[in-house]
């Protein structure tokens, strides 16, 4: 096992010392996320995605990609682990995936020390911003998607008395700060808020609480496996208001599993399955052809990151070998690279600029929302 | 009113799939002394099948399979037979094997079952939630009591069909002729088996029943919240074990009133308190660890339950190992016995082989996962101090971990750093102040806990201990302005001495490898003392101890003080080496890992824990390379779980039993004194 990896490492090291040979042919995408336990879903959806974004990219021809996949578990302790494990593989040029904000903050050391870049697809938090030139997400960041929606709620719905919700983590507390703070500015008042930890079932108890504040709205800053339960259980208990949500419930699952409870919650999210551009289109009609199923946002981001990488080894191609080092180049020169979450670019922070729509649920389907700001 | 009606209802409902679930466990316990941890698991599955069942096709591996789309009653009492039977057979290959076994070995084993359950239940039913089906009473409007209390149709079946199970179960355990053949070997197993009982068979009952009642439980839980999920049975496991024990385990009307208890405690403790949905969990714990406190056996059990020395974890491990040893087995304990015999030497050697290997391992990511060995290693000693040595099951040791870990980053990071703007490369040694600091915060910690559960044995006290650790674990993730909460502390330093840094894999490996060496002889020294010999007489029997004259409570306490100051100690060293800690680093989950590694490695000896991190570990890596793993991820802690049953059904005593710590009769190995810093040598295995 080690020998082997000695061995690879040797090939790798020679190779890229001997200027004749170009080791361009082959990108080693090292993909981590969790895969397996409690939160696998997140995981599996974006490693879908990539696995269309590969297949594509691979179809093209030029450079071939691959994928080594590396389950976390979602397990803090694994984070510095599996990082070590790709920077110590020399194979591996980039590094994508990640579900969990914590994880990956473990990880950003290791990645520091070996200068390999990272393309994260779902993690939110703010403390991810400029915390490392080999860091890069194409997600928007929870603070600035939180003040969107709080904008959106008080100034175009005029909601006045909204209960805020969320789920008990980095990625919960940011998106409800955020979005009660500018909520609030606009006129909106916040009657309560409680938070909820992440894989909570039983809402009654929380919910009769916000029932008895009788807001015209509930914020909920989590997930679509607690937004599906806490709209379910709230309609069961007489509560009327507006749902609120996150980029976190924008997945197809959210009607599976709430059924007519979820009908118009407003989410709002870097991808619209219902906007069919040509590009998303086609991601679409491959995506259901080869899982049978409709892609969830996680899906879409995990393949325009997929994407931006085929366009970031492009670049970096045209100037010699592809390194560690010229991709990470390459991904901060990247300009408006299309994708079915919009183009992509990165600032200097590692953040992506981009739009959000503002997503209803209309007969089990999202929709644009019928009021856009 | 309402507000607190509407809570009343819904803690009832609640409490009602407690009760279900805390049967299972209470009739099993009572039978064979057994927690089944993978009662959770069952409850899952009785979820799975009842929803596949009622379906008309269901996605199974990936697989449109067409289902028989039965109404619920059908649905449900197929999912509880299947469900009763697979008891039955887990029973049959794990636990039966394992009767006469070291106590701890079925414990284990049921944490690995509900490893492999959850796993394959991922694997089949994928990672997304399920759905449960549209039933039509679910679907009749909510009653309205009072014009503002809701409860749907479906709540009302749910507390009708507890009630009537609990009943029925009741009646059948009091008239039936197998229901009596339970009390009887819940009494006395010797004493039923030798007036013609079939054990066995009545062990199996139970098991069917009690799986039945988790299949029920978990259909009812499933059908209330609308959905089933390979990861559901976890935490209502642990709420149902709450419940049985705060009613008395072993007792069914104990495990009803235990079930209802709780339910209305959450629901009214999460609807009075400021954001208490988030701190519901703990409030629960909070009720258990009190009521322990006061009344040991909780509140309808049997006094005995609690108090008859059930003997000692490691009880008589080489008198039923014998009869599991294979021949490689045999080998392995006559190098381990020799090198026992041979001290200071074999220790020596052991840790130069660590040297070396450090030093030659080309590959930084396997100096990491070496580390990480080394670490887990520190970490299941000092755990193996009070489960080996002392015999104190603990499931709470994860929090004083979390205690070192958290001193140092508040302090470097948010007290030094974000306060005062002191760069951490000026402050470096801080580090190797904060170690002692904080094993020595900890041990106190330790103590507090410690006091309480002082009158606890066996099982119940594990239980306590396990509130302790939920509870910190809860209170580090709420208690925002001290530990940052979920989003967790970054930027923790890396170890650094007089300015030279000590970040690489390799100065890492090293650093955690001096840690070991002194927290092995530390644990060694204090093991050959007067104190440890203490120790081994409350492990081997307490009343005979506390008879011979042993201060037990001073010295239940020393324990925890040591093995607290060891996770104090390591936590710090931990935190700098991952800089990067949350909460998510001290689940449960970890704890019961820490055991595992433990038990599988020998309880009671000083290489024991470092041989089963070293499998454990170094399995969990190399699994990830398997193709089969890279493409179905979930099956390597399901191939995990496998293993850890087979090893514990051939070798329940653990691989390095045979380097035991011989004090049971002083003086009968002499020399043997320093062989206890064996342990450091991670490659030994």
């Amino acid at each position: 096992m080690t020998m082997t990896r000695i061995a690879a490492a040797m090939v790798g090291i020679g190779l890229l010392a001997s200027p004749t040979m170009v080791r361009a042919e082959e990108i080693t995408i090292g993909f981590t996320a969790a895969l397996s336990g409690d939160f696998a879903a997140f995981g599996l959806n974006m490693r879908k995605g990539l696995d269309l974004a590969v297949e594509a990219l691979n179809k093209k021809g030029g450079n071939t990609y691959k994928i080594d996949a590396v389950d976390d578990r979602g397990e803090a302790r694994e984070g510095v682990l599996i990082a070590q494990r790709f920077c110590s593989d020399k194979n591996v040029d980039v590094v994508m995936g990640y579900s969990f904000s914590s994880i990956a903050l473990a990880a950003v050391p290791v990645f520091n020390e070996c200068k390999l870049p990272v393309l994260a697809s779902a993690v939110t938090s703010p403390a991810l911003s400029n915390v490392s030139p080999y860091f890069r997400r194409n997600v928007l960041t929870d603070a600035v998607q939180g003040a969107m929606m709080g904008d959106y709620a008080a100034k175009t719905l005029g909601l006045k008395q909204i209960y805020v919700l969320n789920q008990q983590d980095d990625y919960g507390i940011g998106v409800a700060k955020a979005f009660s703070e500018a909520a609030e500015k606009d006129g909106a008042k916040i009657v309560g808020s409680e938070s909820y930890l992440l894989g909570s079932k039983d809402f009654r108890t929380l919910l009769t609480k916000v029932r008895a504040a009788k807001p015209d709205a509930i914020f909920i800053g989590g997930f679509y496996t607690e937004a599906a339960k806490i709209a379910e259980q709230a309609r069961a208990l007489g509560i009327k208001a507006q749902f609120l949500s996150t980029d976190g419930a924008l997945n197809v699952e959210l009607m599976k599993l709430g059924r007519s409870a979820v009908e118009g919650m407003i989410v709002y999210g870097m991808f619209d399955p219902a906007v069919a551009t040509p590009a998303t289109e086609s991601f679409l009609t491959t995506y259901k052809a080869t899982f049978k199923e409709d892609p969830s946002a996680w899906a879409a981001l995990g393949y325009d990151a997929g994407m931006a990488l085929g366009a970031a080894v492009e670049l970096a191609a045209k100037d010699g070998p592809v390194t560690r080092e010229s991709l990470n180049t390459a991904f901060g020169k990247l300009k408006d690279v299309p994708g079915v979450t919009g183009p992509t670019t990165f600032d200097a922070s590692g953040d992506r600029a981009g739009a959000l729509y503002f997503l209803e649920v209309k007969d089990g389907k999202f929709g644009l929302a019928p009021k856009q700001p | 009113m309402d507000y607190l009606g509407q809570l009343l209802a819904n803690g009832l409902v609640l409490g009602a799939i407690y009760a279900l679930a805390a049967v299972a466990f209470t009739l099993v316990y009572g039978v064979v002394r057994l927690v089944n941890f993978a009662f959770g698991e069952l409850f899952m599955l009785g979820a799975f099948l009842t929803a596949s069942l009622m379906l008309p096709e269901v996605r199974l591996l990936g697989m449109i399979v067409p289902m028989p789309g039965f109404s619920l009653p059908v649905a449900a009492l197929g999912a509880i037979v299947l469900t009763g039977a697979l008891g039955v057979l887990v029973d049959r290959i794990a636990y039966r094997p394992l009767r006469n076994a070291p106590r701890l070995a079925p414990l284990i084993t049921s944490i690995a079952v509900s490893v492999v359950l959850q796993s394959l239940a991922q694997t089949i039913w994928g990672a997304e939630e399920l759905r449960f089906p549209e039933f039509h009473l679910a679907t009749l409007p909510p009653v309205v009591l009072f014009d503002s209390i809701y409860l749907s149709v479906m709540d009302l079946v749910v507390m009708a069909t507890a009630l009537a199970a609990m009943l029925g179960l009741s009646a059948f355990i009091a008239r039936s002729s197998l229901g009596r053949a339970m009390r009887a070997s819940a009494e006395d197993q010797m004493a039923a088996t030798l007036v013609g009982i079939p054990v066995n068979r009545v062990v199996a009952a139970a098991f069917a029943i009690g799986s039945g009642f988790a299949a029920l439980a978990g259909l009812l839980y499933a059908q209330t919240y609308g959905f089933a999920h390979s990861n559901m049975g976890f935490l209502p496991g642990l709420k149902a074990l709450t419940a049985a024990v705060l009613g008395g385990i072993g007792s069914i009307p104990g495990a009803a009133l235990g079930g209802l208890i709780l339910g209305l405690v959450e629901a009214l403790g999460a609807g009075y308190l400021p954001n208490g949905t988030a701190w519901k969990d703990a409030i629960s714990f909070v009720l258990l660890v009190g009521l322990l406190y006061l009344r040991p056996q909780g509140l309808l059990g049997k006094p005995e339950l609690n108090s008859a020395g059930r003997g000692s974890l490691l009880g008589g491990a080489s008198e039923f190992g014998a009869a599991w040893l294979r021949a490689g087995f045999a080998k392995v304990d006559g190098l381990l016995a020799k090198s026992a015999a041979a001290g200071p030497r074999a220790a020596l050697v052991l840790l130069a082989l660590a040297v070396l290997v450090g030093l030659l391992v080309p590959s930084d990511y396997w100096l990491r996962i070496l580390t990480m060995v080394v670490i887990y290693g520190m970490l299941a000693s000092g755990l193996n101090v009070i489960v080996g040595f002392a015999g104190l099951l603990d499931l709470g040791f994860v929090a004083f971990w979390a205690v070192g870990s958290y001193l140092t980053s508040i302090l470097f990071v948010l007290v030094l750093k974000d306060q005062f703007g002191v760069a951490p490369a000026d402050i470096w040694w801080l580090l190797y102040l904060n170690l002692p600091l904080a094993g020595l915060l900890a041990a106190g910690f330790a103590v507090i806990l410690g006091t309480p559960t002082l009158r606890l044995r066996g099982d119940y006290l594990a239980i306590m201990t396990l509130g302790f650790g939920e509870i910190v674990r809860v209170v580090a993730i709420n208690w925002m302005d001290l530990t940052n909460g979920p989003m967790g502390i970054r930027g923790i330093p890396a170890p650094n001495l007089f300015g030279i840094a000590l970040g690489s894999p390799r100065a890492q490996f090293f650093f955690a490898l001096a840690l070991a060496v002194l927290v092995v002889f530390a644990i060694a020294r204090l093991v050959r003392s007067y104190v440890g010999r203490a120790w081994v007489a409350i492990r081997e029997d307490e009343e005979a101890a506390e008879a011979m004259g042993v201060p037990t409570a001073r010295y239940k306490l020393y324990a925890y003080a040591a093995s607290g100051f060891v996770g104090g100690f390591v936590g710090v060293f931990y935190a700098h080496s991952q800089q990067y800690i949350s909460p998510l680093n001290f689940s449960l989950f970890e704890n019961i890992l820490l055991l595992m590694l433990v038990v599988l490695g020998g309880l009671g000896t000083f290489v024991g824990p470092f041989v089963g991190a070293l499998i454990w570990i170094v399995f969990l890596q190399l699994a990830l390379d398997l193709p089969f793993v890279q493409a179905y991820p979930e099956t390597r802690f399901a191939l995990l779980g496998v293993v850890l049953i087979v090893l514990m059904v051939f070798r329940p005593q653990g691989l390095a039993a045979s380097a035991r710590v011989a004090l049971t009769m002083p003086g009968a190995r002499p020399g043997a004194l320093p062989g206890a810093r064996a342990g450091r040598a991670k490659e030994a295995a």
